[in-house]
Order: C-alpha cells, then sequence, then structure tokens
C-alpha cells in the first residue's frame, strides 16, 4: 500500500472518532458554534484527503455530511437528533470503507448504491433534494439524456467555423457535448478551481465562462465566492466526461449536441455513417453509394491535409502511421481488393525510410480519381478548420499534461508540519536503546570501585565517578524524553465513551448522562490502549446493570437521568481511573449467594466473608451476574477478564458500591511501565528484586516481637496485626532467615492485592530502575518470577512475582 | 511571484492561485487605470478570473496558448 494511502487510513481512523466525539459535544450542547466549526473542519479535512484518491463514494458522501453540517452551521437547517443519526451512520459507513480499503486495497463495487442512498438522505435533510446528483451517481455521471432541442443561450457565442468543423465530426461518428458547470459558491475554499477543472475537460474545444449574476460594486465584492458558469463544448465519450466531473456530478449538467444545432439539415444529418454503411454492405463488388464515396473523400482529403502539414521531416515520419491505419481501415470498411492495401503499405513504408510522403500523396489522388468519382468539392472554410484542429490537437496535449502538473502544484500548496507521525516500532526502539543505555551506565560505578579498589588509583576513580554523573543525567533526561514521547492523553480512549454510552442508552432506554473528567491526563501508550477495552466493558456494565430505568428512579426519588462519571487523574506516579455511576449499587447478599451457587466460594467463606469482599467477586473468574446473556454485557466473561487485563500491565483495581447510591470502581495504574523501579533484597546470599509498587515499607523486627498465633507468624506494627512469611521458605530455599546483630528480622512490608503482609528476608540493599524483562523459553513455566533484569555489574536480578508466592 | 506589479500594470506569470485573488483586488482597486499582461500566463485560478472579470479589467496582451487564450476572451473582452 503506498505510505500516502496508509497515512490517510490512519488518519481517517483519527478523524471518524474526532468527528463523533464532536457530535456527541455537539448534541449536548446545541448550536455551539466553536464545536460545530471544529465538526466542519473535521469532516472538511477528511473529505478534502478523500479526495486525493479515487474514491469518490467516500468523497461523496463525505461531502454530502458536509453540505448538511454547512447548512446547520449557518442555520439554515435546524440541528435534530436525526441530524446526529445521518451524520454519525455516514462515518460509519466512510469507516466501514475505510477498513475495507485498508484490508483490500480498495472497497466493493457494491457500495455504490448505498453511498447514492446515504448521500441522498443527508441532502434530503438540507432540504435541496438533488435530483441531478441522484440522477448523476446512477448513471455514472451527471448528464440528463434526450436534449428537448431548446439552444442554451450560449450557444450564439460558438464561432460558425466550429459549428461546421463539429458537424464534420459528428457526421463521421464522433459524439459532441454541451457541459454546463455550475460550481457551487464555496467551492474555493474546498481548494477546487473550477476553471481548471473546465480546462481539463477530456476533448474540449471550445469554452465560455459568464458570470452568474451582476457584479456588485467593488466594493462589496468577494473574490472567494463563486459566481462563475462554465459552458465548454467537448468531443468525447459521455463517460468520459462524466468521470472527468465525478466529484461534482450534481453541478454539471452534460447534453449532446444535435447535428441540427450544427447547422446540419435533415437531408445532411441523415447522412449514413462509414461503420453502419460498411454493415449493410455485405456484397463484396457492389458500387460505392454516393454517401459512402462523399465520407471516404472527405477522409482521403483530412489525411493529405495531414501529409502536406509543414512540419519537420520527424514529426511526417511520426505521423505516417497513423495515415497508413486510417487508409486501410478504409479500404477494409469499403471491400477494397487486397491490393489496394498492399500498395498503401508499400508507400507508407517508403515515405516513412525517405521521410517524403509524396509518393503516397500522388497514389492517393489517383486511387480517388480512378474509384470516386468526383464529388462536391468540400468547402474551403472546413479545411481550414481541419488543418486548425490538426494543428493543434498535438500541441494542445502537450500543455494539457503541462497544466495537469501546475494543478498538482496549486493543491498542493505547502505547509509545514508541526508533528511527526512515526512508527511505533521506531519509538519502542529507541526506548529500548536509552533502556538499555540506563542499565550499561550502571556499570560505571562498578568500575570506579574496581579501579579504587583493585588498582589503588583513586584520581581515576573520582574522575570516573564524575563522568558517570553527567552520563547518568544525560540518560535520565533521555528516558524523560522518550516516555514524554510515549505519553497519551486518556481523551484517546474516552472520547469514544460519548457515543458508546448514547447507543447503549437508547437501546437500553435508561437516560444516562456522561461526565468526563481529567481527560488531559497521561500515560504511555501501552497503558491507554491496555485500557481501552476494560473500561468500555466497565461502561457497560454500569449501563446495563448499575443504572435504572428513568421509571424506576423516580420511584426511587432520584432523578429520571443517571449519571455516569468517568474521572481520570494522575496520583504520584500512577493514573487513576474512577467509573462512578448513582444507579442500585452492587447487593452484597445476592452476589455471595450467587458466588455460592456457582462455586465460586465456599460455604465456610459464605458466612464469613465482609460485604466489601463480596461486592469483589464480581471479579472472580466464571462469574457472571446477568440472568439473561445480553447483547451488552453479562458474556459471561465479565469482570474477571477487566481484572486481569489491569494486572497485566501492573494495574490494580477496588470496587465500592452502596445499596442504592452507586457504584465507584477505580482501577489505578503505572504511569509506565518501560522502567520497573525494583528493591534489591538478600536472602541466603542471593539477591531478589521485588517492585517498588508492591513495596509498604522497610522495617526491623526484633526477634522478641514475632508472635506465633497456631502455625502462622504476626506481629503488631503501630497497632496493626500483619501476618509474617518467610522468604526462604516461600521460595523453599532450605535455609533459616537471618537476623541482624542486634537480633532483629528484616521485614518486608508488602501490599499484594488489598492484603499488606511483612516478608522475612535477610538484608535490603539499594532500589534501581532496571528493565525488566519476560522470562522466555523453558523459564516461562516459573510462575515465581515476573521476569528477570540485567544489573549494571553483569549479574541477573530475577523479580519477584509476589502475587505468586504469597 | 505569479503576478508582478508594476506601475499601472500587472503581469501574470505561469500560475496565479487562489492566493493571489485578495492582493490583485486590492491592487486593482488602487489604479486608476490598471492594465493587465497576460502572455506569461498559463492559467489562473477561478478567483482571479472573478476579479478580473468583476472589475472590467483592460488586458493588453493575452496569453500564447491559443484555447486558453479563447476562454479567457469568453470572459474578459467585451
Amino acid at each position: 500500500m503506498n505510505p500516502l494511502l496508509a497515512q490517510f487510513l490512519s488518519e481517517s481512523v483519527e478523524f471518524l472518532e474526532s468527528i463523533a466525539s464532536k457530535l456527541m459535544q455537539l448534541e449536548k450542547h446545541p448550536g455551539d458554534p466553536d464545536v460545530m466549526n471544529e465538526l466542519f473542519r473535521f469532516v472538511h479535512t477528511l473529505k478534502g484527503n478523500s479526495g486525493l484518491f479515487d474514491f469518490p463514494e467516500m468523497t461523496k458522501v463525505l461531502h454530502a455530511a458536509e453540505d448538511l453540517m454547512d447548512a446547520v452551521r449557518t442555520g439554515a437547517v435546524e440541528q435534530s437528533e436525526g441530524f446526529t443519526d445521518n451524520i454519525l451512520d455516514a462515518m460509519d459507513f466512510v469507516g466501514g470503507l475505510s477498513r475495507e480499503i485498508e484490508a483490500n486495497g480498495h472497497y466493493a463495487e457494491t457500495h455504490r448504491e448505498e453511498a447514492v442512498r446515504i448521500a441522498k438522505g443527508l441532502r434530503a435533510m438540507i432540504g435541496t433534494p438533488e435530483t441531478v446528483a441522484t440522477n448523476a451517481a446512477q448513471s455514472g455521471g451527471g448528464s440528463s439524456k434526450g436534449l428537448a432541442g431548446e439552444m442554451p443561450a450560449t450557444w450564439q457565442h460558438v464561432p460558425q467555423g466550429l459549428k461546421r468543423e463539429l458537424l464534420a465530426r459528428v457526421q463521421e461518428g464522433e459524439t459532441c457535448f454541451w457541459v454546463v458547470y455550475k460550481p457551487e459558491e464555496g467551492c474555493f475554499f474546498q481548494g477546487d478551481d473550477p476553471f481548471f477543472v473546465a480546462r481539463q475537460t477530456p476533448g474540449q474545444v471550445w469554452g465560455h465562462i459568464e458570470s452568474r449574476e451582476p457584479w456588485p460594486p467593488i466594493s462589496t465584492l468577494d473574490p472567494y465566492r463563486c459566481v462563475l458558469d462554465f459552458h465548454t463544448l467537448a468531443v468525447s465519450f459521455r463517460e468520459e466526461i462524466a468521470d472527468h466531473f465525478r466529484y461534482v456530478p450534481d453541478q454539471v449538467d452534460i447534453q449532446e449536441v444535435p447535428a441540427s444545432w450544427l447547422g446540419a439539415t435533415e437531408e445532411r444529418s441523415t447522412t449514413p455513417r462509414v461503420a453502419e454503411t460498411t454493415a449493410a454492405k455485405a456484397a463484396a463488388h457492389e458500387p460505392l453509394s454516393e454517401a459512402v464515396r462523399n465520407t471516404l473523400t472527405q477522409i482521403f482529403r483530412a489525411q493529405r491535409i495531414i501529409l502536406q502539414l509543414n512540419e519537420d521531416t520527424a514529426t511526417k515520419v511520426k505521423r505516417l502511421p497513423a495515415v497508413c491505419a486510417v487508409l486501410l481501415n478504409c479500404c477494409k470498411s469499403t471491400d477494397q481488393p487486397e491490393s489496394v492495401a498492399r500498395q498503401i503499405l508499400a508507400h507508407c513504408e517508403a515515405a516513412e525510410e525517405s521521410g517524403d510522403p509524396a509518393a503516397l500523396l500522388a497514389w492517393m489522388e489517383d486511387f480517388q480519381a480512378s474509384d470516386f468519382s468526383p464529388v462536391q468539392t468540400v468547402e474551403a472554410p472546413l479545411e481550414l478548420a481541419l488543418v486548425e484542429t490538426v494543428e493543434t490537437a498535438d500541441v494542445g496535449e502537450v500543455r494539457s499534461a503541462a497544466r495537469a502538473e501546475d494543478g498538482s502544484v496549486i493543491s498542493g500548496a505547502s505547509t509545514t508540519a508541526k508533528s511527526l507521525k512515526v512508527d511505533q516500532t521506531k519509538i519502542d526502539r529507541l526506548m529500548n536503546l536509552i533502556g538499555e543505555l540506563v542499565v550499561s551506565k550502571n556499570a560505571i560505578p562498578y568500575l570506579a570501585q574496581r579501579a579504587e579498589n583493585q588498582y589503588a588509583v583513586r584520581e581515576l576513580a573520582r574522575e570516573i565517578k564524575g563522568q558517570y554523573s553527567v552520563i547518568n543525567r544525560i540518560a535520565e533526561e533521555m528516558q524523560d524524553a522518550i516516555m514524554q514521547i510515549r505519553m497519551m492523553p486518556v481523551s484517546v480512549v474516552f472520547q469514544r465513551f460519548p457515543r458508546l454510552v448514547r447507543d447503549i442508552s437508547r437501546k437500553l432506554g435508561k437516560e444516562v448522562s456522561l461526565v468526563l473528567e481529567g481527560e488531559e491526563t497521561e500515560a504511555d501508550k501501552n497503558i491507554i490502549e491496555a485500557l481501552a477495552d476494560p473500561l468500555i466493558h466497565i461502561v457497560r456494565n454500569s449501563l446495563d446493570h448499575g443504572l435504572e430505568t428513568p421509571e424506576v428512579r423516580k420511584a426511587q426519588g432520584k432523578p429520571a437521568t443517571g449519571t455516569l462519571t468517568i474521572r481520570a487523574a494522575q496520583e504520584a506516579d500512577r493514573v487513576v481511573i474512577q467509573i462512578t455511576d448513582d444507579g442500585k449499587g452492587i447487593n452484597p447478599e445476592i452476589i455471595k449467594h450467587k458466588a455460592y451457587e456457582k462455586g465460586v466460594i465456599d460455604e465456610e467463606t459464605l458466612d464469613r466473608i465482609s460485604d466489601h469482599d463480596a461486592i469483589h467477586l464480581i471479579f472472580a473468574a466464571g462469574f457472571s451476574t446477568a440472568e439473561v446473556v445480553s447483547d451488552l454485557s453479562g458474556r459471561g466473561v465479565g469482570m474477571d477478564v477487566v481484572r486481569s487485563a489491569v494486572e497485566k500491565v501492573n494495574g490494580t483495581i477496588d470496587l465500592q458500591s452502596e445499596v442504592g447510591k452507586g457504584t465507584r470502581l477505580s482501577i489505578s495504574l503505572p504511569l509506565s511501565m518501560a522502567v520497573t523501579q525494583v528493591m534489591i533484597i538478600e536472602s541466603d546470599g542471593q539477591i531478589f528484586g521485588v517492585p517498588m509498587d508492591h513495596v509498604v515499607e522497610t522495617v526491623r523486627v526484633p526477634r522478641s516481637a514475632v508472635r506465633v498465633i497456631k502455625s502462622a507468624q504476626m506481629t503488631l506494627l503501630r497497632g496493626r496485626l500483619v501476618p509474617l512469611k518467610t522468604l526462604n521458605t516461600l521460595l523453599r530455599i532450605p535455609a533459616k532467615p537471618q537476623t541482624s546483630a542486634d537480633d532483629e528480622y528484616a521485614v518486608l512490608v508488602v501490599r499484594v492485592g488489598t492484603d499488606t503482609l511483612g516478608v522475612i528476608v535477610d538484608e535490603f540493599r539499594e532500589t534501581v530502575d532496571v528493565i525488566q524483562k519476560p522470562m522466555t523459553g523453558v523459564l516461562s513455566g516459573l510462575q515465581a518470577y515476573s521476569g528477570s533484569a540485567l544489573m549494571g555489574d553483569g549479574s541477573v536480578l530475577m523479580v519477584l512475582n509476589l502475587k505468586e508466592i504469597i | 511571484m505569479p503576478i508582478e506589479y508594476k506601475k499601472n500594470q500587472a503581469n501574470f506569470l505561469d500560475v496565479a492561485t487562489v492566493e493571489e485573488a485578495e492582493p490583485l483586488l486590492a491592487w486593482l482597486q488602487e489604479k486608476k487605470k490598471p492594465k493587465v499582461d497576460l502572455k506569461g500566463c498559463t492559467h489562473i485560478h477561478s478567483a482571479n478570473l472573478q476579479v478580473l472579470m468583476a472589475l472590467n479589467v483592460k488586458i493588453n496582451t493575452w496569453p500564447e496558448e491559443e484555447r486558453f487564450r479563447a476562454w479567457l476572451q469568453s470572459a474578459l473582452s467585451h
């Protein structure tokens, strides 16, 4: 796929999302001019971009949407719910097309009718059902068949000589069209240059420009409101002209010019065409009819004129094959004996070699004189006209090609890019490299230590340390910079909610007002992306199970419209997202019993479990509260999927709910997951890493303060009972925990999920930033470790997965 | 510079783009007897054409290319 198209497709996704979110805003604040303008701009840009490619259906729908928006923006059409629905439908259609293009490089032809239907629907809302446009779309271009015979007023400007020439061409079987192009007033703002388009009309032989209205006084003249009409005469095919104007089919009228306009009498206009005559003339040596002779004479004359053109030899030689082909075709159509064809070929070859067509010309004259009885001489002006056409034909082609290039210059006005679009893999690579740098710079202090201890050069050691601090600073800044690049606002995920909430609440017959807060909060791209699906699921759940129908709400004395709040905020180095609804809340009793029924908990737990823990059971695997599996949520893959998705990116999830008042779900996520801060601990002479996210504090507990209750060890910490576990035991290391000289245990207080407990280790070490690599291959089966990291001195640090071992 | 403004004459060169329309209008309004030379011009944007038409500007020299000249003459010669 070409890079431009790839970029267009990726941008179109963004545009469509922005359009949807703006529409939602607009629905909330009808008539807000800022939102409306922005919305219009999005659609307008998207339409403009689509025009770069050959996707007329997409452009057509976007164009119609743009027009409708413009009408709403200017107040010509009222903004209604139908407006939003229609635009959303249109954007969905466009999104579908882009996806198809992305998959196959193009979209199916079958979308054409749908495009017409949607565009028609949009235009119908403006109140001007443009029959021309629909008509055009069906026949593949603006056109009206069958001319009423009424000559347009502009026809009088067509020169007589041209009419005669055209008449001849029409009689030779060509078709001539009268094209009236009335560009819309705002077309300049869409980057159109109607004059250029008109000039490029295929087969254009004549053009006329008129103003639609009398010119206003100079002071009130608006040069950017297009009031010009373009009238063009073109000898071409209807399809070709229609294709040329395919982006503006509603502004173009294409009519076939009847011979009568060109001054043909009835008799003349019925002159049979060569092809027809040929078909009728099956018999071989029948004398040629006068009509055929006339035509042949004209063709011969034209060829002779071509050959006699005053041109350099090279051009003349180039014209020969064409002339030769015409003559041979004439022979074939009139069933001339083969000897004639041979003669033609021979003469042509000779002329090609010598560069002088004199012999061919002489033969033509002889042939004509002998076989065609002399006919009335063709009028001189026609001859002249023909000469003119032939002379300009080639030049015209070259110039129009040059013009096409100019055109691209006009439309491709240079804009300085303020932002770069970079492939994510490039950023990832840069981030990995910086990560490596961060780790390898950690080796320098070891080097300084060795310089001092092993080689006893203190000076050098000091210098190395000095250099290290410089590199350290730069590396940290680099790391910070790359993190900034990867940061994305949560609005990326949030912006799809207004549409989601609107659609779902309508489907469920609920009234919901969505409040989004802290959309500008930023987090790492991976985190944001990992957040999208769980959040959608949570929102669906809230709408489906949480919020009540307006009747129920009113009966309970609540406002009919429920409120769903999604709030994002940064707290220290984490992003916290809260989804709050004022619905019916979660009843722990129901959850408990349901969990028991489904075998998620046993009877003992059922009796003891606290309300807070009970509602968290909704996150347990295999738990789904929905009685009936609905279209929206409750597909049985409920909240446990949400929880595991959040935990995958080292996030935590918490739920609070009050029956009748509502539910609040908080998700806490790290800002970034590229670099992990771990605390190094020592046990039985080995070092391990513990993610700082889990570490609450480090304390020294005297051996005497450790109590044993049943078989579990406990200690009292600031009035709270903290269960203790020995790391050696957890890892099945057959060694006793060591105490310090003061007979104290080193206890690492950690939080796992919602539990707090102390892990007894031998010694605490420093905390370091590491790039955690996942365990791969055979090591991936080791659940006790979440990954490994390379230390500055080259050793490997195993990072403990506390959740698994405790 | 696609339009070269001399004392009383504007010389159009190559392609006059849509951005030229406003300065052109301003220039034409300023001058008492403005003249326009289209000799070196290969295309003018419709917006410029409108301006020339509306002010009924005198065209000194027409473009060389015949069809282009014909188009312009249909709109500008009175």
